[in-house]
């Protein structure tokens, strides 16, 4: 995880929860399969965070530069909605590198998924699920 | 150019050198101390003898004025000022016109100090965009810029949390906040020291709390944000008290004094003399005192000028009504030197507090006579003695309070990359 210095350690002691901290992009870029970026969520930024977009675009925005530090077939997530040029460059959003529009298109089925069963359905009798989970447990879940 | 200054008493704190001999430079660069290297041959020869032979002194802070308030002073004339009293490298803070919260304006000073080849000058970026204490300001920007540390200078951060993320952006950014302490409340637009002084001369006054609970509030979000603070201007004794007890608890945090505020105390304004009017107060006795004893052992490492030039309708209004800050840049090696005559400082203290100490707080890799480093010298003469004459500055501010003060101790040479830039 690439995020920024708060108080001695980092953000909340995110590292007790088992993430590695960084506070260079460019260390934690180096070598990963997989980039996923997140959006600046202004609606929970209660104070002071950032100077400006610009700023923090070149520190912690997702460039050709910065990228070229992944390994080469390194994908890159984005749950979305994007804000080209803050958090990512813009034609890396639009590259073939990025499966940013697959990632949202299944956010859809998943959040439909979960509302379904939250409700009280049961999964859909289905070969490939059987195969996986046992009777006794889907009926358990059930 | 080799060059050979001979026969000085050289005196290095950063490498505990204590010697009379030779010092050589090539290039730029020193080459050898006490013995000369293999095959050099001076083209040029300083004899130093009877002189003392130092790292060219860092000055922390001195206002330059420049951008924005030319009719003060300028980089031109405020450098020349400098080099002529030893000072190879001036920190100036952010509050210029515009404040120093982009690279433009840091590229400007460097552009008008290269142009007057005097001393060097490092920009301190601002802490919070135009120093109004809301935004942060782009610290990363203005590092690559080349700005050595953030600070907000003068103006206050009155939001507590402002200043608790400003720290940790800092800290992300790895760069050095210098701090001036000062709670806003509390100053309550006070321009004199809360005492006895304040109460006979009716003047509005400052209480120490204004500084200490600053203070205690900054050591307290230190300690949680892990950020590198320096902390500027220390006024009161009290106050070094909170820092020698904050460094106890390991919390790492250097600090500053200004050069007058270890000569004067309110006293010295007696009759409202506007000159003696600066930020933070001058403080008590005791203060003073108490500020040596921090400089003694350790507490404070560095002293600076904290310089700053007026034209003489600043001062030439009732005393609240006048603009703060004192002239003093031309008078920090020898006030500094009456210390040790003062027996409160050994020369080698002295010394370090102008070179070692403030080039580790800057992060400046001069303020030592190591072999290969940059050939940043300062040569003085201990025992010769000079009146300070306001029209004899070579500062375009002629404020100080130090006026017909009679001064120990004489720049006669000043090096700046291994070129004679001054000379008596």
């Amino acid at each position: 995880m690439v995020c920024q210095r708060s108080g001695s350690s980092d953000p909340a002691d995110i590292s007790s929860l088992g993430a590695h901290a960084y506070y260079d992009m460019n260390e934690g870029m180096k070598d990963v399969d997989v980039v996923m970026m997140l959006r600046l969520q202004r609606e929970r930024m209660r104070s002071a965070l950032l100077p400006s977009e610009h700023e923090y675009f070149k520190r912690y925005g997702l460039d050709e530069k910065k990228l070229a530090l992944a390994k080469a077939d390194a994908i890159v997530m984005h749950p979305g909605p994007i804000n080209r040029g803050i958090e990512i460059e813009s034609s890396i959003a639009d590259s073939e590198r990025s499966v940013i529009l697959q990632q949202v298109s299944h956010g859809i089925a998943v959040r439909m998924a979960i509302m379904a069963m939250v409700m009280g359905n049961q999964p859909p009798e289905n070969k490939t699920l059987e195969d996986k989970t046992t009777g006794s447990q889907s009926e358990e879940t059930a | 150019m080799r060059l050979k200054i001979s026969s000085g008493r050289i005196i290095d704190p950063a490498n505990n050198i204590d010697q009379t001999g030779g010092l050589f430079i090539d290039e730029g660069l020193i080459v050898g101390i006490g013995k000369s290297p293999k095959g050099f041959k001076a083209e040029q020869e300083i004899d130093a003898t009877g002189q003392i032979v130092c790292p060219g002194l860092i000055d922390l802070c001195a206002r330059l004025r420049e951008p924005g308030e030319e009719h003060k002073a300028t980089i031109a004339s405020e450098t020349t000022a400098a080099i002529a009293s030893g000072i190879t490298s001036i920190c100036c803070p952010p509050d210029t016109i515009p404040v120093i919260d982009t690279p433009a304006v840091v590229e400007l000073i460097f552009q008008h100090a290269s142009n007057s080849q005097q001393s060097k000058v490092f920009p301190l970026g601002a802490l919070t965009h135009g120093l109004k204490g809301k935004t942060l300001a782009e610290m990363d920007a203005l590092k690559n810029a080349g700005c050595i540390g953030v600070s907000n200078a003068y103006a206050p951060i009155v939001d507590t949390e402002v200043l608790r993320r400003a720290l940790e952006y800092a800290t992300t950014c790895e760069i050095t906040v210098h701090l001036y302490c000062e709670d806003d409340y509390l100053r309550n637009n006070g321009v004199v020291h809360e005492g006895p002084v304040s109460t006979r001369l009716g003047l509005p006054a400052i209480p120490e709390t204004a500084e200490t609970i600053a203070i205690s509030r900054a050591l307290l979000l230190v300690e949680q944000t892990g950020a590198r603070v320096h902390f500027c201007r220390i006024s009161t004794a009290r106050s070094i008290e909170l820092l020698a007890e904050a460094k106890t608890r390991g919390i790492d945090v250097t600090a500053d004094v200004g050069i007058a505020h270890l000569h004067l105390t309110d006293m010295d304004i007696s009759s409202f003399n506007t000159d003696c009017y600066v930020l933070p107060p001058l403080r008590s006795q005791r203060d003073k005192e108490g500020l040596r004893t921090g400089l003694a052992n350790g507490t404070i490492t560095a002293i600076c000028s904290d310089h700053q030039p007026h034209e003489s309708d600043a001062k030439s209004a009732p005393f609240s009504m006048t603009e703060p800050g004192a002239s003093t840049i031309e008078m920090l090696l020898p006030l500094t030197l009456q210390l040790v005559r003062d027996k409160n400082l050994t020369l080698q203290q002295a010394i370090a507090a102008l070179t070692s100490a403030p080039a580790k707080i800057a992060g400046l890799d001069t303020g030592n006579l190591s072999i290969g480093s940059r050939a940043d010298i300062c040569i003085f003469d201990p025992e010769s003695s000079w009146m300070v004459e306001t029209e004899a500055l070579l500062s375009a501010g002629r404020n100080t309070p130090f006026a017909s003060w009679e001064m120990t101790g004489k720049v006669t040479h000043t090096l700046v990359d291994g070129n004679i830039i001054y000379q008596l």
